[in-house]
């Protein structure tokens, strides 16, 4: 097995938010997350809005220190405070490269900025090196005098990437790198970070909403709940067998060539990390709920590499009321 | 008796106002909605599809002007369509659903006065009747506690029932064609598939005429009967949604129907469509695709207009659809 370049152990993180005019509490954004990223791995991490992912990944990147647990880099754990050459391993890519990338900052300028900062390349060096890291990603010298505004939306995503290889990082952390791409661009985009993954052997932790994107990206997927990771393995075996009622919820609400009208839908919408429910967190919108769910927490059931924190795990028939379409999607196979 | 189209849009153009030039944006769109019909609107950013529903509702942005075309309404149940101005369509026929819920909402009122205050405003209403009305309609779209919630201030709801509020305020108005632009893209797949289950319901228990815009080819296989592909300012491909998304016929929407990663195909390198769209300023009367095509010959280069959409069947504008189709199939 690979080595793991990254290791989160029993992660926390929280916000201190106001409830009231003068009373302040602390929200759990993440809870004790446990996760690994294999060297040359892509990891996809999906949830719905606010479930913690984006949090999670700032605080691998080091832009927010955990509130409890660690995050290990190569088995060494890093400090609250990263010292540079640390932080230099571990680079992130966001969703909006309009905003990510310097208005006023030509191509080269942008480029420019992490290879003299770090001190990587000495500075008659520099223009050479800019443009070797735009042929990279697969854009030209014509680009090197550009202004962001005079590039296409992905133009401007593979220049945020490029900036984010000029440290040569050994993860990326990609934080809904694609959301903001048409489909037709984003294609280009999403071959481009699994070919530097081959090329390089980066490291990638890729986070998006799209589930068809991360089938099509990741080798392995962890799915985030209210703060937890409820699912965990390899992308071919969650997707086709997925052990977690939430996992098959997701699946379920994508659209699909097959099904003409939406599948049944989950009630209600994700409750806040402000009152997060006893036992298992899912349970008050899972259609598989029994009374244990709300009383005790989940056991983390194993097959394989695929990890589920559910009672009835694989098992929608054991559960009270087997939703018709939930449950007759998936076909359940017992676990002895 | 042959059934009216609601909405009928015919020949809409639409420029951008600038010093020296004015370049089209719209060049030519022409399409038309029945009763309980969904027309999709799909196309990549840019390619004016927003702009469309956006010059129907006489909602376009400062600097921007329709100039030309007709859109007919239909105001009375099996009533032909006649002619109606931009500026007068709101609230007599037509509402809109943005993709930002709080576009359509006062941010300084209260979500069911804002409702009832839509509803008084049709005339006819007392002042009770349009807040109990305004409670309906918000049980209608699946907000809990209607009454409640009746009190609540756009910021105090969560996204996704921020969007059932601003579909209830779309309704309150009675509207015959509701324009749905992009109303599920800033939301999370579980709530995407319960507002699209909404507007389903609302379509077919109210005969509702639907246009709908979206980026998402996916969702408009969920929702849309009808689909037409936009590129550069026309629409290019029209037609029964499975014949357009399975067989597309002109070579862009072939493209750009591959470049959508599904949950159920072979897994395999991503595909994408190169180059980008040219800019207004340089659309000319060939073929808009011309430089993305790897079908491209000199008939390419000649007149290639976009097409009429108020037709049936399943129509493309490009000139090879005829000796493509098959091709292009098989790819």
């Amino acid at each position: 097995m690979s080595r793991r370049v990254i290791e989160v152990e029993g992660l926390v993180a929280e916000y201190p938010v106001r409830v009231g005019f003068f009373r302040r509490r602390r929200v759990r954004a993440v809870d004790a997350v446990d996760l690994h990223l294999g060297r040359g791995e892509i990891l996809g991490l999906v949830g719905e809005s606010g479930c913690g992912k984006s949090t999670l990944a700032r605080v691998v990147v080091g832009l927010a220190s955990p509130s409890a647990g660690r995050v290990l880099l190569d088995g060494v754990p890093v400090p609250s405070r990263r010292p540079p050459e640390m932080r230099r391993r571990v680079q992130m890519i966001y969703q909006d490269p309009g905003s990510s990338l310097n208005p006023r900052r030509t191509v080269l300028q942008t480029l420019a900025e992490p290879l003299r900062r770090h001190r990587l390349v000495p500075a008659e060096g520099i223009e050479g090196r800019a443009l070797e890291l735009l042929e990279m990603v697969g854009l030209g010298r014509r680009q090197l005098p550009a202004l962001p505004r005079e590039l296409s939306g992905g133009q401007r995503q593979r220049v945020a990437i490029a900036r984010a290889l000029a440290v040569e990082p050994e993860v990326l952390v990609a934080d809904e790198a694609v959301a903001a791409l048409d489909a037709s661009v984003a294609g280009a985009v999403l071959n481009l970070l699994r070919d530097l993954r081959d090329r390089l052997g980066l490291t990638v932790l890729f986070i998006s909403h799209d589930l068809a994107v991360v089938r099509g990206l990741c080798d392995r997927v962890a799915v985030m709940y209210l703060g937890s990771v409820v699912e965990e393995g390899p992308v071919s075996e969650v997707f086709a067998q997925p052990g977690h009622p939430y996992t098959r919820v997701l699946l379920d609400a994508v659209p699909s060539r097959g099904r003409r009208h939406p599948g049944v839908a989950v009630r209600g919408e994700p409750p806040s990390p402000l009152h997060i429910p006893s036992g298992c967190r899912f349970h008050p919108r899972c259609p598989e709920a029994t009374a244990l769910c709300g009383e005790s927490n989940p056991p983390e059931a194993r097959r394989n590499a695929q990890r589920v924190m559910c009672h009835f795990a694989w098992r929608p028939e054991h559960a009270a009321e087997p939703h018709g379409q939930v449950s007759a999607r998936t076909s359940p196979t017992r676990t002895a | 008796m042959t059934s009216h189209p609601l909405l009928e849009v015919d020949g809409l153009r639409v420029a951008i106002r600038r010093q020296d030039t004015a370049p089209t944006v719209l060049d030519g769109v022409s399409f038309a909605v029945g009763a309980s019909q969904c027309l999709g609107i799909v196309g990549e950013s840019g390619c004016g599809k927003s702009l469309t529903l956006r010059a129907v509702m006489g909602l376009l942005p400062p600097g921007i002007e329709r100039t030309g075309g007709r859109i007919r309404l239909s105001l009375q149940p099996g009533a032909a369509p006649s002619d109606v101005q931009a500026d007068q369509v709101a609230g007599r026929g037509l509402a809109m659903v943005f993709q930002d819920s709080h576009a359509s909402l006062d941010p300084t009122m209260r979500v069911g006065t804002f409702i009832a205050e839509t509803v008084r405003r049709r005339g006819g209403t007392s002042r009770s009747d349009a807040r109990r009305r305004a409670v309906e309609l918000l049980a209608s779209v699946g907000v809990p506690d209607p009454k409640l919630r009746f009190n609540a201030y756009p910021h105090e709801l969560s996204g996704g029932m921020r969007q059932r509020v601003a579909i209830a305020l779309a309704l309150a108005t009675d509207p015959r064609v509701l324009l749905c632009d992009e109303p599920t893209t800033a939301l999370d797949v579980t709530l995407q598939a319960q507002i699209l289950r909404l507007l389903d319901t609302a379509r077919a228990e109210r005969g509702l005429g639907m246009v709908f815009v979206s980026h998402d080819i996916a969702v408009i296989r969920q929702i849309a009967d009808v689909v037409a592909v936009m590129y550069a300012g026309q629409i290019i491909e029209i037609g029964p949604v499975s014949d357009v998304l399975d067989r597309p016929r002109h070579p862009y929407a072939r493209a750009l129907i591959d470049a959508v990663p599904s949950l159920d195909g072979p897994v395999g390198p991503f595909r994408s469509v190169p180059g980008s769209p040219p800019a207004p300023i340089d659309y000319g009367s060939a073929c808009r695709f011309l430089d993305r095509c790897g079908h491209r010959d000199t008939a390419c280069e000649g007149v290639v207009n976009g097409i009429d959409g108020r037709g049936a069947g399943h129509r493309s504008a490009c000139v090879h659809s005829g000796t493509l189709a098959s091709g292009l199939e098989a790819t």
